[in-house]
């Protein structure tokens, strides 16, 4: 059974074609440039802090405020980190990605040091770490995409089914009770009127005040959207599992005005047949083509 | 009971980290991508046991690995901040506890001066006993604008109302109030 699963993740028999290559290096460009864009943003707004409460990762271990809390620390870790993803993606330097992992770290401890955590920049850590793995343990280029792809598929996966898990341990099945969305309803209504200045209910977020079972509904498939991320590691219902969990993102968005664009991007590339679109389309090839070639 | 099902999950986890490693013995596929499918589930069982190790001595969470347990705590009242212009208010409207549509002055947008809310927030929610330190971090941060108005600092408490719990109610409760000259905590909050 094991073997079987792992052999279809990976898909290391399969025959590689044109399609595959170009669509998994633009997968790989966007997850740089997303790693990019988080850790100067990151960069920006550490300078303005002074004091670490929630000490997260490898701050439990050292001073972070004196290494990180001053004028030029995080632009310098986001310069060298910038300049390690630009060796990574070309191929210079076979460690660079695992240097990346280690700065994108320090950066993400040092902008959530305050208390509050951020999932949106863990699946763009998550697809440079297996892009670190992947390069350090594979040396052939196709096995080390499918690998990359393979473990990233599973990690994403596994990640909205501890979300899911997490639910229920912490709350229990009354989790899906419409009250609690209410609850966070005025919660991030006070967030977003407190950073931004106004806040006004879109028609979605006062029809669920209104209809409690809609409220209820609403968490009901969002909780089921996350147990079926075990589905997404197989390659004939993870398109459907996309879809879902692209849908659930919307639903977070409209219902507590919460962005998790990067997530959705990512699902977006992950899971659906681009490459085997790329083929037919652009290259007007297939794999049976490949395989005779 | 949440003891006992981390103890069963951790038990379950270890079983298949244990089954994923002796998997790896008797491929029987072509030489070529027996080993490349070998070597990637033993890596991939390591690299498993190392994110279980994180996460099970870091609370959950260790960049880039999670449990993602965000909004897993439903039903609890929560804490969160807002600060509001009060240059304009009359002193003896400052520290009364209220209803957001009685709070006095104009809602100061924190994204103005690059602060983020939730940071804030976190703040209040973990700052414990108040002392001179606390309170020059929280000025600091506002500094440039208290510097040229009258701000107040709201603790702001959601919860769902008993007997029923189906109503949420939002109360506004004055903590730091910060003028050009002074900053000054609500003691009676304390």
């Amino acid at each position: 059974m094991f073997q079987r699963f792992f052999r279809q993740l990976f898909n290391f028999h399969g025959i590689e074609t044109k399609g595959e290559r170009m669509f998994w290096r633009f997968v790989e460009a966007c997850i740089c440039l997303f790693a990019i864009q988080h850790i100067w943003l990151w960069g920006f707004y550490i300078p303005q802090l002074s004091g670490v409460i929630l000490p997260l990762g490898f701050a439990g271990y050292f001073d972070l405020s004196a290494v990180m809390f001053n004028d030029y620390a995080s632009y310098i870790n986001a310069t060298v980190a910038t300049i390690f993803i630009f060796f990574a993606y070309f191929r210079l330097w076979r460690w660079s990605y695992l240097v990346v992992v280690f700065l994108f770290h320090l950066q993400y401890i040092s902008r959530y040091s305050q208390g509050e955590i951020s999932h949106e920049g863990h699946m763009v850590g998550v697809g440079i770490l297996m892009l670190a793995v992947a390069t350090l343990t594979f040396k052939d280029e196709r096995l080390k995409r499918r690998f990359a792809h393979g473990l990233l598929i599973f990690y994403v996966g596994f990640g909205y089914f501890t979300a899911s898990v997490c639910k229920l341990i912490a709350t229990g099945i009354t989790w899906v009770n419409g009250s609690h969305m209410h609850l966070w309803m005025g919660e991030r209504s006070t967030d977003v009127l407190s950073q931004f200045g106004a806040f006004e209910f879109n028609l979605l977020q006062e029809y669920m005040l209104e209809y409690h079972w809609l409220s209820t509904l609403i968490l009901t498939f969002g909780l089921l959207a996350e147990a079926s991320g075990v589905l997404y590691w197989f390659k004939k219902t993870r398109p459907f599992v996309g879809i879902v969990l692209i849908a659930m993102h919307f639903g977070i968005l409209f219902s507590m005005n919460i962005h998790f664009d990067k997530c959705v991007y990512i699902l977006l590339l992950l899971s659906f047949p681009w490459a085997d679109l790329l083929d037919k389309y652009w290259f007007k090839t297939s794999r049976a083509d490949a395989l005779a070639g | 009971m949440a003891q006992f099902i981390k103890s069963f999950l951790l038990k379950k986890i270890t079983k298949i980290i244990i089954r994923v490693t002796q998997e790896t013995l008797p491929l029987r596929i072509n030489n070529c991508t027996m080993t490349a499918l070998q070597k990637a589930i033993r890596i991939f069982g390591v690299l498993f046991l190392i994110q279980a190790l994180l996460l099970a001595t870091h609370l959950g969470e260790f960049w880039p690995f999670s449990i993602y347990p965000m909004f897993s705590r439903a039903g609890n009242p929560w804490t969160r901040a807002l600060a509001r212009d009060i240059s304009a208010v009359d002193e003896d409207e400052y520290w009364q506890v209220r209803k957001f549509a009685t709070l006095p002055g104009e809602v100061f947008a924190m994204d103005e001066v690059g602060i983020n809310t939730n940071d804030v927030s976190n703040f209040i929610q973990k700052v414990g006993t108040w002392n001179d330190e606390k309170i020059a971090t929280m000025r600091n941060l506002f500094d440039e604008e208290a510097s040229k108005r009258e701000l107040m600092l709201y603790h702001v408490r959601g919860e769902l109302v008993p007997p029923n719990k189906k109503e949420v109610v939002l109360t506004y409760t004055p903590l730091l109030l910060m003028t050009p000259d002074t900053t000054i905590l609500n003691t009676d909050f304390q």
